[in-house]
């Protein structure tokens, strides 16, 4: 009896979150922290490849790589981020990530730590930033996410990739 | 994409802007030659009639409207009725601009020049009415004693065989025949006898022909009709008969023989319009050439339209293609690989191939340099209207082709440089006679392929440069010092430093803020040279030097510590060893070395693009590319120097941004990024050091 019960409040709920809009985030891990973008957003996922430097670029451009024909500028997000610098792994990938600028759209690469999850989330869970103290640019993030015990930081890649060169 | 009729519409403009362009050269050869042919008059009158149906078709009013008054007139001349005169031809050259700023309203909601369009319009009307008598008269009323053109006959047996599939060309055939009641009236026989059984009947299809035999009161001349059918010419059959016409008698060149002449001559009976017209060139006919002439030109033009993006696309994705062909080729080496014959010999297949394909989508690109140089007659016409001087344009290689880019970019530079040898470089027609030259002013455009490059040359006979007055216009300017002491040819160059203009009062035509240094700029940014020639009272030339192509680079790919850069080949001069010691130091800076008796500076491109290197290295290596832009010189150190290549060139803004000093990226075989470097903007930062 009990058991038929939740399964209608279930069923309730799940109707309830049809209405909601809701959106699938990639997270990542950046220096102990977990991050994410917007999945439609990305393009691909690479393995990390070393890169041609660009004279004059700020130090969070780590150069160019061919992707597919293309000339793709790739940024070290820890560092766009102001977090500390650390040496590429294995498990570094690189994001290809598809920019939305006033001049029009741009594809950029970013450099993280490791890919985690595909994260889902609504109106509902995903919070005000506002209120953290992040350490990072406020500019450079649309809100927070509740992923179970865990915090993510979702970041809004076209303010975060507007690169000021 | 999304309307359809936006579509049509936008076929429409690119054609109408064709057509205005051919009326426009049409009418610069009448003007050249002061005559006006049969086949000329024909082909103006064409195309003003297929602006005027396109414009009624798309609800165009004005358009219509106005390309009618013109059209009134151009058939008047065409029937002799008028003689073309000066007047004419610049009332007509003045309908093209009415014309263009009509096709501007339409495309892109530009305001009408009403005034402007009145005045032509009353001017046309003007010439309409006849010149002695005054009287306005129906622009097709019977003038039968000075009808020329043509026999002009009462009473007309005409055939009309349309193409089976002519529907399918949204034209309905009976249409026609309603239009030809206009002309008088007819009665229409329709023989039915190629109609199939039913079950091979396509309803989409016509199987009739009509017979149809027109009475008029007023004489109608083959013309006439023709001009019925003329939107149909193509998709069907016409023979035009004459019935009991007394005129055809007095008539020298009678045209009744031209219809049956193909069936006779063929001894199979034509069954398609390709046929007839094919036959049609070998008819004795030289009093109506033009027809035969024009569908030949027809089928000597065919083009389609392709959209720039598809044909970048294809560019690209061709590049592609090369770098992993470049990426195999390694495994060509049979030395290496002695068991891959057949693969080595196939990739040696797939090069070659390759290398073919990239030339083909290249021209693709390729225009004649022709859209560019054609607006120049009618510019020059016009300015040498407004200064009262005599000018002929000369026109060499307009068929030499160049990326379409490069024609793009290339038409403001050039619209100066004439402006500039039209305004100052010819003088006016006594100065001229006084200096013993002919009075009339030629302006040379010429325009050819030098190994990868196309050289434009705009030359003029006139007066040459002012060596004295450039000079102190510029002591003046401050562009020198007083006292420097400058070869003429370098006085000359003057000209392109920036802020200088020698008119004396800013004149309409040329002085209109942007200088030759500006012209030089953009010249330099298409990645090409300028320069000036000039004798006194010989006159001036400027040699224009552009990369054929944009997209492509012929470049020296080159070691600075680890990293690889680009130079292209146009701007080196040499590469050279120097020792040490032939390294002039200031302090610890390397500041020069002596090159073909002058000292020319070092330039330090890891200092400059902070390349991780050693420096003592570099210098022990001594090796130095000489490099040149602008006509200065400076050596660039590298650590190595590899193979030279053609490199597609790719922008490094689409996803990054301008860098100083480099002019884009390319991929190199191995799939890694190189950048290329902007010699001429290397070259000004050094100097400014």
């Amino acid at each position: 009896m009990t058991a038929i019960e939740a399964t209608d409040v279930k069923e309730l709920e799940d109707l309830d979150e049809q209405d909601v809009p809701k959106a699938e985030w990639l997270s990542f891990k950046l220096a102990g922290l977990d991050y994410a973008v917007d999945i439609l957003r990305v393009q691909e996922i690479r393995v990390w490849q070393a890169s041609t430097r660009i004279p004059y670029s700020p130090a969070y451009v780590n150069g160019l790589i061919n992707l597919r024909g293309a000339i793709v500028p790739i940024v070290d997000l820890r560092l766009r981020l102001g977090l500390d610098y650390r040496d590429y792994d294995a498990e570094t990938v690189t994001l290809i990530m598809d920019v939305v600028l006033n001049e029009g759209n741009k594809t950029i690469g970013i450099v993280v730590d490791a890919i985690s999850e595909v994260i889902q989330t609504d109106t509902d869970n995903a919070q005000l930033s506002a209120d953290f103290d992040l350490t990072i640019d406020q500019a450079y993030v649309s809100g927070i996410a509740d992923d179970g015990e865990k915090m993510v930081i979702l970041l809004n890649v076209d303010t975060l990739l507007d690169l000021d060169i | 994409m999304s309307d359809p009729l936006e579509r049509f519409r936008a076929v429409f403009f690119d054609e109408s802007a064709e057509a205005i362009d051919a009326i426009e050269r049409n009418l610069l050869d009448v003007d050249d030659a002061s005559t006006m042919d049969a086949e000329t008059i024909n082909d103006i009158f064409r195309s003003a009639h297929s602006l005027k149906g396109g414009s009624a078709t798309f609800g165009m009013g004005s358009l219509t409207e106005f390309t009618h008054v013109m059209e009134t007139l151009l058939d008047k001349v065409r029937s002799g009725q008028l003689r073309i005169s000066q007047e004419i031809l610049d009332c007509l050259f003045s309908s093209l601009d009415v014309l263009r700023n009509l096709v501007a309203h339409y495309q892109f909601d530009d305001a009408i020049n009403q005034a402007g369009m009145q005045r032509v319009k009353t001017e046309l009307e003007h010439l309409l009415a006849p010149p002695s008598s005054g009287q306005m008269v129906a622009a097709n009323s019977p003038e039968t004693s000075d009808v020329p053109a043509g026999p002009a006959g009462s009473e007309w047996l005409i055939e009309f065989a349309p193409d089976p599939g002519i529907m399918m060309t949204g034209n309905d055939p009976l249409r026609y025949i309603d239009e030809l009641a206009e002309l008088g009236d007819i009665s229409v026989t329709c023989k039915t006898s190629a109609i199939p059984d039913f079950e091979q009947l396509d309803p989409t299809h016509i199987y009739c022909l009509w017979q149809i035999s027109l009475k008029s009161e007023n004489s109608v001349s083959e013309e006439d009709l023709k001009d019925v059918f003329m939107w149909i010419e193509d998709e069907a059959e016409f023979q035009f008969t004459p019935i009991n016409n007394p005129e055809d008698v007095a008539s020298p060149a009678p045209v009744i023989p031209e219809p049956v002449i193909p069936p006779s001559e063929e001894p199979s009976p034509p069954v398609s319009a390709t046929e007839q017209e094919l036959a049609q060139p070998e008819n004795p006919q030289p009093q109506d050439a033009s027809v035969p002439v024009k569908s030949k030109a027809k089928r000597a033009a065919q083009s389609i339209r392709v959209d720039l993006e598809k044909i970048d696309s294809l560019i690209n994705l061709l590049g592609e293609l090369v770098i992993t062909q470049s990426m195999l080729s390694i495994y060509g080496d049979e030395e290496k690989y002695p068991q891959f014959e057949r693969l080595s010999e196939g990739l040696s297949q797939l090069e070659r191939h390759t290398r073919d394909l990239q030339e083909g989508v290249m021209r693709i690109r390729m225009l004649p340099i022709d859209f560019c140089f054609s607006r120049f007659p009618r510019m020059v016409r016009d300015l040498s209207k407004q200064l009262d001087k005599s000018i002929a344009v000369q026109i060499i290689g307009e068929n030499t082709e160049v990326d379409k880019t490069v024609i793009e970019e290339l038409n403001d530079p050039l619209v100066h440089l004439v402006r500039n040898s039209v305004d100052h470089g010819l003088e006016d027609r006594s100065t001229r006679l006084a200096k013993g030259k002919p009075e009339t002013g030629t302006v040379t455009l010429k325009a050819f392929h030098q190994v990868g490059n196309i050289i434009i040359e705009i030359a003029d006979d006139g007066a040459g440069l002012n060596t004295e007055r450039i000079k102190a216009k510029a002591i003046e300017k401050g562009v020198i010092k007083a006292n420097a002491n400058l070869t003429e040819q370098a006085i000359h160059e003057l000209i392109f430093a920036p802020g200088f203009s020698t008119a004396e009062a800013v004149t309409d035509l040329s002085g209109r803020g942007v200088g030759m240094d500006v012209v030089k700029r953009n010249i330099r940014a298409l990645g090409g040279t300028i320069d000036v020639r000039s004798i006194a009272d010989e006159g001036t030339t400027f040699t224009i030097r552009l990369p054929l192509t944009l997209a492509i680079l012929d470049g020296q790919l080159l070691k600075v510590g680890q990293e690889t850069y680009i130079i292209p080949m146009l701007s080196i001069i040499e590469s050279i060893q120097l020792k040490p010691e032939d390294i002039n130091k200031v302090g610890n800076r390397d500041v020069s070395f002596k090159w073909r008796g002058n000292f020319i500076p070092i330039l330090n491109l890891a200092a400059l693009f902070g390349c991780q290197v050693d420096h003592q290295q570099l210098v022990e290596t001594g090796l130095v590319v000489v490099v040149e832009s602008d006509g200065k010189q400076c050596g660039i150190l590298v650590s190595e120097l590899n193979n030279h290549q053609q490199v597609v060139v790719k922008s490094l803004e689409a996803n990054y941004a301008k860098v100083q000093g480099l002019s884009g990226a390319t991929i190199l075989g191995d799939g890694s990024v190189a950048l290329i470097i902007d010699v001429g903007a290397i070259i000004s930062r050094v100097r400014m050091h």
